[in-house]
C-alpha cells in the first residue's frame, strides 16, 4: 500500500542531486563552450575547446591510455575474478579462508596499495623483479630466441650480452620484459593493471555468491544429460552468472574511465614515463586547476562522459544478445 | 537470496564429487593463488619493519635483517650514557679502524693567549698518535684518563690543542658502528664528529658484530611521528563518520520515499537516480568545485561530508531493494495503529534494516577512508591533510628514500581496514554478494 506522504522523503535526495550533480554536470556542459578561468568570467567561445582537442597530441595519448587501460584491466579482471570464484566454489576445504585472503587486498587504501606496487616493481630490488630473476634468467635461452624472432636480431658478436629492445616493448609500454637488461621492467601501463587485478577479490566474491544461487536442478539436468565440467560451466554456470558479469563490465567501464589516483600517486602527478599512463581525469585535472583552462576541461570530460555513456550502451547491447536473465535473475 | 548463499561453505553434492588427484590440484592452486595475492601485504609489512640500510640492498633481503653490537646506549649528554650498562642493540657499520683509536670526551680548548676556548659536547673518536699523556709527548702510550689532544676543527687548517679524558682505547681494526634508528637518513649527523647525535655509537670488536633477524618495532611510532598521523587520523576519522552517518540516514530517507511512496513519476524518478551513477566525477568536479569556492568552503571539510547527508545513488538503490523485502503487514499495520511515515521509518524499517544499514555505513566508512582525489582537490592547509594525502606527501616530500618508515605508515594506515573486515566478515561478504560492484 504506498502512500503519499512518504514521497517528502525522496525531497533531500533530489535537492542533493540537483545541486551536487545536475548542476554540475550541466554547468560543466556549458563551460565547455567557453574560454574560463577562475579569475575571469567565462567568455563564450563556441565550439574551440572540442576542435583544439580533436588535434590535441597529448589529449589523444590520454584518450588511448585510458582506452587501452580499460581493455586491458577489464578483460583481465573478470577473467581472474572467474577463475577464483570457480576454483571457491568446488567442494574443498579452506574456502572461507582464501576468500578472505583475496579480498583483503581489496581493503588496501588505494595510496598505500599504488606507493606499495611502486616498491615491489622497482626494478632495482623491488620483490617482483627479484623473485623472477631466476625464472628469467632459466628462459633465457628462449628469450634470445624469441628476441631474434622478432628480428631484433643483435649482431652476433653480442649474441647472450645484449639485446636490441624490440620497439613496441621500448618503455615496457605494453610487455614488462627488458630484452636488453634480460630484467623485468614494468612498464608503467602493465603495473597499473597488476594493480587493478590485485584488488580482485571483491569481484570474485560476487560471481562465487551468484555461483551457490545456481538452482540445484540445473546441475542435475545436466548432470543426467552427461555433461562435464566444462559443459556445466559453459552451459549452465556462465549463463546465470552473466547479467551479474554484464553489470560489472559496467561498472568497470565507469570506473576505468574515471582512474585517478593510482597513475596520480604512482608518477607522483605526472602521468609518465613520458605520458605512458597519463589518462583523461589526469588531463582534466591538470587543466582545471594547474593551467586553470576550465573551459578545455570541461569539454574533455564531457568527452569522456560520451565515451562511457557509449561503451555501456553497447555493452549494454552485447548483453542483451548474450546475457541470460531467466528466473529473474 | 545471496546473502545466505554467501554463507554456506559446504558444497552441495550437485558439484559433483572432485577426484583425488583433481582435489590436490585445487588445493594447490588456491594455495598458490592466495600466497600471491597475500605476498604484496607481506612484503609491506615486512618493509616497514627493517632497518633503512636493509631496504637499500639489492638484491633485497626477506626477513628484516641487522647487525647488532653491544653499546651503551644514547643519552643525551654524552658523558651521562657512560654510565648506562651496555645493550645489544642494531648497528650500522661505519668503517673498520685503519689505526689505534682512543674514545674521548670533555675536550676543551687550552685556551693560550687570545684564543676561543672552543668545547666539544660530545665524545670524539681520535687516532691514538694524535694524543699524549697530560704533559707527556706524543705517541707516549695513553691510559684512560686525563690526555691532552691535538684535533682539526671542521676545516679550517692546523691542528689545535684540547684537553680530554680518554674514555677507551681501541686498537686497529675494530669497527665504528652507530645505533640504527629509525628515522636516520632524514636526521643524520656523523658519529665522532664531536656534535651531539641522537643515537648511540662506539667501537665494538668484530667479533662482537652479528647479523641477526630482529624486527624493527620503532619504525612505527617514528613513521607515524614524521608524518603527523595523529592529526591526520582525526581528520580522516572526522569525515568518513560524518560522511557515513550522513549518507546512511539520508539513503534509508531516500530509498523509503522511493519504496513506499506514491507519486507520479516515482520509476521515473528512481531509473534516473540509478542513471547517474553513469556520471563520471570528472564531468562534475570542475563546475562543483566553483560551487563550494562559492560558498567558501574550499579548504574545509566540508565539500568532502556534505553532500553525504543528501544521501548517494547506489545506496538508496541497494537499502529500497532491502526495505521491499520487508513484510508489508507490519507497516500497514503499523500505520492502521495511526503511526505518522516518519515513525514507521524509525521504528518499524530502521529497526528491521540493521543489517543493511550497517552496510551501507560500512562501504562508506571504505570508500572515505580510501579516498584520495576528495581531499586532494578541496584540502589545502597540511594540518588538514587526511592519512592518504598525508602518505602521499610524506612519499613525495622524503623523495621516496625512507621506504621502511613509508611502508610502517601504509601498513597501520591499512590495519584498520583489515581489523575491521575481520571482525565483520559476514558482514562484508554478505554485502559485497549484495551489491555486485561498488570500490
Amino acid at each position: 500500500m504506498p502512500v503519499p506522504r512518504a514521497r517528502a522523503f525522496v525531497v533531500p535526495w533530489i535537492l542533493g542531486l540537483l545541486v551536487f550533480t545536475l548542476y554540475p554536470f550541466a554547468a560543466s556542459f556549458g563551460y565547455s563552450f567557453t574560454d574560463y578561468s577562475v579569475l575571469r568570467a567565462p567568455e563564450y567561445v563556441g565550439g574551440s575547446n572540442y576542435a583544439e582537442l580533436a588535434s590535441d597530441a597529448i589529449f589523444q595519448r590520454a584518450l588511448l591510455n585510458t582506452l587501452v587501460y580499460a581493455m586491458l584491466s577489464i578483460p583481465a579482471g573478470v577473467l581472474v575474478a572467474l577463475g577464483f570464484a570457480k576454483a571457491l566454489h568446488a567442494p574443498v576445504r579452506g574456502t572461507s579462508f582464501y576468500r578472505a585472503a583475496i579480498y583483503v587486498p581489496h581493503l588496501v587504501p588505494t595510496v598505500a596499495s599504488a606507493i606499495l606496487w611502486m616498491w615491489l616493481l622497482n626494478p632495482g630490488n623491488g620483490l617482483v623483479a627479484t623473485l623472477l630473476r631466476p625464472v628469467l634468467d632459466a628462459a633465457s635461452p628462449f628469450l634470445d630466441a624469441l628476441g631474434g624472432w622478432l628480428g631484433q636480431a643483435p649482431p652476433p658478436e653480442a649474441r647472450g650480452t645484449s639485446w636490441k629492445t624490440p620497439s613496441f616493448m621500448q618503455d615496457g609500454r605494453l610487455l614488462g620484459l627488458d630484452f636488453k637488461e634480460r630484467q623485468l621492467v614494468f612498464g608503467a601501463m602493465p603495473s597499473l593493471v597488476l594493480l587493478s587485478v590485485w584488488g580482485v577479490g571483491q569481484m570474485a566474491i560476487v560471481y562465487l555468491a551468484k555461483l551457490q544461487d545456481v538452482p540445484r536442478e540445473l546441475y542435475e539436468a545436466a548432470r543426467i544429460d552427461g555433461a562435464g565440467g566444462w559443459a556445466v560451466f559453459r552451459h549452465v554456470e556462465l549463463p546465470q552468472l552473466s547479467p551479474v558479469i554484464l553489470f560489472n563490465v559496467v561498472m568497470a567501464i565507469i570506473g576505468a574511465f574515471q582512474l585517478f589516483a593510482e597513475p596520480y600517486i604512482m608518477t607522483g602527478g605526472q602521468g609518465g614515463p613520458d605520458y605512458a599512463t597519463y589518462l583523461v581525469p589526469m588531463f582534466i585535472y591538470d587543466n582545471a586547476f594547474d593551467y586553470h583552462r576550465m573551459g578545455y576541461a570541461c569539454a574533455a570530460s564531457w568527452i569522456l562522459f560520451g565515451l562511457i555513456a557509449l561503451l555501456t550502451l553497447v555493452a549494454f547491447r552485447v548483453g542483451q544478445r548474450r546475457v541470460h536473465y531467466a528466473g529473474g535473475g | 537470496m545471496a546473502a545466505d548463499a554467501a554463507e554456506k561453505d559446504v558444497a552441495p553434492a550437485e558439484r559433483g564429487a572432485l577426484g583425488p588427484f583433481a582435489r590436490l590440484g585445487l588445493q594447490g592452486f588456491l594455495l598458490l593463488a592466495t600466497a600471491v595475492f597475500l605476498l604484496p601485504l607481506a612484503w609491506m609489512i615486512l618493509t616497514g619493519l627493517k632497518p633503512l640500510e636493509q631496504t637499500l640492498k639489492s638484491p633485497p633481503e626477506y626477513l628484516p635483517r641487522t647487525e647488532t653490537a653491544t653499546l651503551k646506549p644514547y643519552a643525551p649528554g654524552g658523558a651521562a650514557a657512560e654510565d648506562a650498562s651496555p645493550q645489544r642493540m642494531a648497528v650500522v657499520r661505519q668503517r673498520e679502524l685503519d689505526a689505534p683509536h682512543a674514545i674521548v670526551h670533555e675536550a676543551r680548548e687550552l685556551a693560550e693567549a687570545g684564543e676561543r676556548g672552543k668545547a666539544f659536547e660530545d665524545r670524539l673518536l681520535v687516532p691514538l698518535a694524535d694524543l699524549r699523556p697530560a704533559g707527556g709527548a706524543w705517541g707516549e702510550p695513553v691510559e684512560p684518563g686525563p690526555a691532552e689532544l691535538r684535533y682539526q676543527v671542521g676545516a679550517e687548517p692546523g691542528k689545535r690543542l684540547f684537553a680530554c679524558t680518554v674514555l677507551e682505547t681501541c686498537p686497529a681494526g675494530w669497527v665504528l658502528v652507530k645505533e640504527s634508528v629509525p628515522d636516520a637518513g632524514l636526521t643524520t649527523k656523523p658519529a665522532g664528529s664531536g656534535e651531539p647525535v641522537p643515537y648511540a655509537w662506539g667501537v665494538v670488536p668484530p667479533e662482537d658484530l652479528r647479523s641477526e633477524v630482529r624486527f624493527m618495532w620503532g619504525n612505527v611510532p617514528a613513521g607515524l611521528r614524521k608524518m603527523d598521523f595523529g592529526r591526520m587520523l582525526f581528520n580522516t576519522l572526522w569525515i568518513a563518520l560524518l560522511g557515513m552517518i550522513g549518507t546512511t540516514f539520508a539513503s534509508a530517507l531516500a530509498a523509503y520515499g522511493f519504496a513506499f511512496g506514491s507519486f507520479r513519476g516515482r520509476a521515473a524518478l528512481f531509473a534516473f537516480t540509478l542513471a547517474t551513477m553513469m556520471i563520471p566525477f570528472p564531468a562534475t568536479m570542475v563546475p562543483l568545485y566553483q560551487v563550494y569556492r562559492e560558498l567558501g568552503w574550499i579548504g574545509t571539510f566540508k565539500p568532502l561530508w556534505v553532500h553525504s547527508w543528501f544521501g548517494a545513488a547506489f545506496n538508496i538503490f541497494l537499502l529500497r531493494q532491502f526495505f521491499l523485502g520487508l513484510p508489508r503487514d507490519l507497516l500497514d499495520a503499523a500505520r492502521i495503529d495511526g503511526c505518522s511515515e516518519l515513525e514507521i521509518f524509525f521504528h518499524v524499517v530502521v529497526p528491521l534494516s540493521k543489517p543493511a544499514l550497517a552496510m551501507v555505513a560500512l562501504f562508506h566508512f571504505l570508500y572515505a577512508w580510501k579516498d584520495f582525489m576528495g581531499p586532494l582537490l578541496y584540502l589545502t592547509d597540511k594540518s588538514q591533510f587526511t592519512i592518504s594525502l598525508g602518505l602521499q606527501a610524506f612519499l613525495s616530500q622524503q623523495g621516496g628514500s625512507p621506504w621502511h618508515l613509508v611502508m610502517a605508515a601504509a601498513t597501520i594506515f591499512s590495519l584498520p581496514l583489515v581489523v575491521l573486515f575481520v571482525l565483520a566478515m559476514k558482514t562484508f561478504i554478505r554485502g559485497v554478494a549484495m551489491t555486485g560492484i561498488k570500490g
